[in-house]
């Protein structure tokens, strides 16, 4: 399994990461910012892409409308504080697969790649 | 607090009290496996801080103001330790990145919690320094909520202004 990691933040990349090795998963490439991520997209593949929604520059959301404008249904989770019912509804009508909620613990990332990604 | 929080019925900083007390409770009880216990609140608007470290993000929108979260420099070695495994010997970039993203997850699980719309995150500021202190300002109402846990005393400091 190839985990794409988006987020501005070098310490919550860390802490997804070692999240991710808890539960078992070790191909993992990392985005600092959404324009990056767009670029990791559109060079390699990924079986799952975990994406902060506030970053300067490109947002979580501008990330999620771009590659789900390419076709792609590569399941995409947003890592996030942001669950208001308007943002959820956005998410959703751009296509958004989940929300991973902070905080979160590792048998929650692991429900999530147990439901969208199976073994 | 309502089951609903409305901003008309928040008229003063107790009426957030419990979201940041939640938030902050969950945040190092999930992200840190950390029973953070909640200590005497006091109500001040400038508070001479006695931490290491701050870290501020703001409020804007529905809601203005500011949290400040202090941790003192053996707070956030344990913390580091705790996320990344390895503890660290000096207040790096990395310590204070760490101590932003965990007033961004305070501030920001508490902004759920709160179930106002319109209340808009801003990026964390972190700063370093013993004795530094915080002010915020004339107008502003002021809660500090003290929690401590075996690594040392944290505070969370909630500044809104009511216009």
């Amino acid at each position: 399994m190839k985990v794409l990691v988006v987020d501005d933040s070098g310490v919550m990349r860390k802490i997804i990461i070692r999240s991710l090795n808890s539960v078992g998963v070790s191909d993992i490439v990392e985005a600092a910012d959404g324009q990056a991520a767009i670029d990791l997209f559109k060079s390699d593949t990924f079986d799952l892409i975990l994406t902060d929604w506030n970053m300067p520059g490109k947002s979580g959301m501008d990330v999620l409308t771009e590659i789900r404008a390419t076709g792609s249904q590569v399941p995409i989770i947003m890592v996030t504080t942001e669950t208001h019912k308007s943002q959820v509804i956005a998410a959703i009508q751009a296509g958004v697969t989940d929300y991973l909620t902070k905080p979160f613990e590792s048998d929650d990332l692991r429900a999530k790649l147990d439901k969208y990604v199976p073994a | 607090m309502p089951e609903t929080m409305t901003l008309e019925n928040v008229t003063s900083i107790e009426d957030l009290t419990t979201p940041f007390v939640e938030s902050t409770t969950s945040i190092f009880s999930k992200m840190l496996g950390w029973t953070v216990e909640l200590g005497t609140t006091i109500k001040s608007n400038r508070f001479q801080s006695n931490h290491d470290i701050s870290g501020i993000i703001g409020f804007s929108g529905a809601l203005k103001g500011t949290i400040v979260i202090g941790l003192n420099q053996e707070f956030a070695f344990a913390a580091a330790e705790a996320f990344f495994g390895g503890k660290p010997t000096e207040v790096d970039a990395e310590v204070l990145d760490m101590v932003g993203e965990l007033a961004n997850m305070i501030g920001g699980n508490a902004k759920e919690r709160m179930t106002i719309n319109g209340v808009n995150l801003g990026l964390p500021t972190v700063i370093c320094g013993m004795g530094h202190r915080v002010s915020f300002g004339p107008g502003a109402q002021v809660e500090m909520l003290p929690f401590s846990c075996q690594h040392g005393l944290l505070t969370v400091e909630v500044g809104i202004r009511f216009s």
